[in-house]
């Protein structure tokens, strides 16, 4: 245990020491969580310049359907204003209202309302076309007219999620998996570039207690950034789960970080070099983390990728996380942890094979 | 390192080098500096190969979460067959929201549970008979609402489908609907257009890994020493490093370029514009890897800091949508990263629209700006460095 410990504290105080280190990997963090609740705000609500050139009650409630039906973000200029702000890219579109917005007696033609849009690429086009679509079927609801079609919406959560807490427990998965595997692994190879691990096999002590102590020293620091992360989720409240499951929470985030140690130590000792350690590291935790799902809907995966997500462990700690911070639920808890768990000591495992291989080879 | 810059010998009238000698001492020194850098790369060949495929790797990855288009899964499921129903179907297709699965009940409902469709779209069999009688016809929508940015954009699919479809079948017409007139000529497509970005984040992740690992290990292993006690100007010093990680990160670049274009079919509006910009790029982003190594003399952190950093930049660059349309605080930060203007310069040359509220010439200015702070940020600290050593 002295060893285990000694190691541990080692790793853990060079880190301590080495501000910059900790620097580069907090800063993209919270450089990461203040993009995605900025633009989380902004997302699905594009910004539209209105030209209402005929005031009246009907152009009024037009407008207030248009601001309010939570579709866009309304600016009421004049035209020549939005014109120069459609093209200065101020606004996604320009909707001109029109000088009547009564049907003649007995026509069923629907009136026009022009709308000129940034069609940049589709999915604005699209975007916008569907925010107008709601306003103008709030409006018409309002004007008394009788819908078509009546859509019964049920939801399957009992609330909804914001775009940034969604976004962001993938992140804080993402952002342990790079700093466990990266500074795990570079501390690791750098026990044979500075040809340190010599000593440490001589030492007369089993090599598990060597791996055991780097991945706790790897762990400690992963535990740190993962600390941060959480204290930022709860300060902002954008990570805020219910009182009981915010344990069952903290407990999948470090188990992210254990896991992601582990990898680290088999990867600094199977590779030895500090440049192969530092690319390739950084990738393994990307494709961990993008096959996971970490950064969509999974439904909008490729089916192969949805079955690949299946074999990757980030997959069960994003899912472990999501029920339980935003569903307040433990449904599924216990497999994905035992899930994450089983693979953590696998690449314990794994991380002792290779540091007994390189240990036999020193001696 | 130090056979590589022989000390200057062409001297001018007072003992003072020449206008000439100087120019010529500076090339020399920045072509050794580059030669330098481009046997590091020849040496560690397992690096350099890695380190070439971290570009592709990120575009690959991203390209995972694009591939599939923006429009959402959604089963259907149909139990009239007559046309009313069968123009409300046409309306939902027509709104390019909606990738439809169209299936029984029960297949529906196993994807929906599964995971595998965001919603579930049923239309009754008493659909045609409502319509006809000018009733609205029930038509229910089932959202796996798991964030409210896609669950707010299958809502507004469908409000977008029923418009359509009251203004163009259904016997009472609509009150109102969109006459859409388009800006331009041809709408991007969604894949497409990421994409463009996508190539910015990696040409910058290439310049700051490239740069800034071979900087820092100069430092680590202490062979800066020989670089810094040269006698050739830093500024040459500094161009070589710059030179030369632009050299050894190009491939990298050249490869994620060739697979958006001949992989992907994307094609651009100017050849020689995309040129030109991801050169532009890559020579800053050289720069700022050389000035990042510079800064924190340790390989350690930072390549994380250079992965790390480009998820929160492809956001800011306006990969997913203008940035001017975003709140104050994201348009303030966003100005301050040149992937700002060089995604606005790369999207202007691939598809000859300008996404900054400036000119083209004015973007260009700013990452001619950056370019210049950064060498000159790079060229105190080295100087500073040099003291110290």
């Amino acid at each position: 245990m002295t060893v285990i410990a000694a190691i541990a504290r080692k790793d853990f105080s060079i880190w301590l020491h080495r501000p910059v280190a900790i620097l580069t990997t907090l800063t993209p963090s919270i450089m990461y969580v203040i993009v995605v609740y900025y633009i989380s705000i902004s997302v699905g609500t594009p910004p539209i310049a209105v030209v209402a050139p005929h005031p009246g009650p009907e152009s009024s409630r037009l407008v207030n359907s248009l601001r309010d039906s939570g579709g866009f973000s309304v600016d009421v200029v004049s035209a020549a204003r939005a014109q120069a702000e459609l093209r200065q890219m101020k606004v996604a579109a320009v909707v001109t209202v029109p000088s009547s917005l009564r049907r003649p007696k007995g026509s069923h033609a629907p009136l026009q309302l022009p709308i000129e849009v940034n069609n940049l690429n589709d999915d604005i086009r699209n975007d916008v076309r569907r925010s107008l679509a709601l306003s103008i079927n709030t409006f018409a609801r309002g004007e008394g007219a009788t819908a078509a079609v009546a859509v019964d919406v049920r939801t399957t959560h009992a609330t909804d999620v914001s775009l940034a807490q969604f976004r962001l427990l993938p992140g804080l998965v993402l952002i342990l998996t790079i700093a466990g595997i990266v500074n795990t692994g570079l501390a690791t190879c750098q026990e044979f570039e500075g040809a340190t691990f010599k000593d440490l096999v001589l030492a007369p002590t089993p090599t598990w207690t060597l791996a055991a102590g780097k991945i706790i020293g790897g762990w400690l620091t992963t535990l740190m950034i993962a600390a941060v992360m959480w204290a930022i989720g709860l300060t902002t409240g954008l990570i805020s789960p219910a009182a009981p499951y915010l344990l069952p929470a903290v407990a999948v985030s470090a188990l992210v970080g254990l896991a992601a140690s582990c990898i680290g130590v088999a990867m600094g000792a199977a590779l030895r070099q500090f440049q192969l350690v530092t690319s390739l590291s950084v990738m393994v935790a990307l494709y961990l983390f993008f096959l996971a799902g970490g950064v969509a809907v999974p439904a909008f995966l490729p089916g192969w990728l949805h079955a690949a997500g299946a074999f990757d462990p980030l997959h069960y700690a994003i899912d472990a996380l999501e029920h339980t911070v935003l569903d307040s639920s433990l449904a599924g808890y216990g497999s994905d942890l035992v899930i994450v768990t089983a693979f953590a000591l696998a690449a314990a495992a794994l991380s002792t094979l290779v540091l007994r291989q390189r240990a036999d080879g020193q001696r | 390192m130090a056979t590589d810059l022989p000390a200057p010998r062409l001297r001018g009238r007072r003992g003072l080098p020449s206008t000439a000698a100087r120019l010529g001492q500076g090339i020399g020194g920045t072509l050794a500096v580059t030669k330098h850098w481009l046997c590091i790369s020849a040496r560690d060949q397992k690096f350099a190969i890695t380190a070439t495929l971290i570009p592709l790797n990120y575009l690959f990855l991203f390209l995972i979460t694009v591939i599939n288009g923006n429009a959402d899964p959604t089963a259907l499921v149909v139990t009239d067959h007559g046309p009313y129903a069968r123009a409300f179907v046409r309306a939902l297709e027509s709104t390019d929201s909606f990738r439809l699965k169209t299936l029984d009940a029960r297949a529906a409902e196993k994807l929906y549970r599964g995971g595998r469709v965001v919603a579930l779209i049923t239309i009754p069999p008493t659909f045609d008979r409502l319509v006809a009688r000018g009733a609205p016809a029930p038509v229910s929508l089932q959202i796996d609402n798991v964030e409210n940015d896609f669950t707010d954009d299958v809502k507004r699919g469908v409000d977008l489908a029923v418009n359509r479809f009251a203004a163009h079948s259904a016997p009472r017409g609509a009150l109102m609907i969109a006459r859409e007139v388009d800006q331009h000529r041809t709408a991007v497509p969604y894949d497409q257009y990421v994409m463009v970005s996508i190539v910015v984040v990696a040409i910058m992740i290439g310049g700051l890994f490239y740069g800034g690992v071979n900087v820092a290990r100069e430092y680590e292993l202490r062979s800066i020493i020989d670089v810094l006690l040269s006698p050739r100007p830093r500024s040459a010093l500094l161009l070589g490093m710059t030179l030369g990680t632009f050299l050894v990160a190009a491939p990298g670049a050249l490869l994620v370029l060739a697979f958006v274009t001949i992989g992907f079919g994307v094609s651009a509006a100017s050849w020689p514009e995309v040129a030109f910009v991801c050169a532009v790029l890559l020579a800053l982003y050289a720069s700022a890897g050389v000035l990042l190594g510079t800064v924190m003399r340790q390989r350690n952190g930072l390549s994380a800091l250079a992965i790390l950093l480009s998820i929160p930049l492809l956001s800011l660059s306006g990969a997913f949508y203008p940035v001017s349309w975003s709140a104050g605080p994201i348009r303030a930060i966003a100005k301050l990263s040149p992937t700002y203007y060089g995604n606005a310069l790369l999207q202007h040359a691939f598809y000859a629209v300008h996404t900054t509220p400036l000119s083209v010439a004015f973007d260009y200015a700013i990452l001619a700006v950056f370019l210049i702070a950064i060498l000159a940020s790079s060229a105190l600290l080295m100087r500073y460095r040099e003291q110290q050593a």
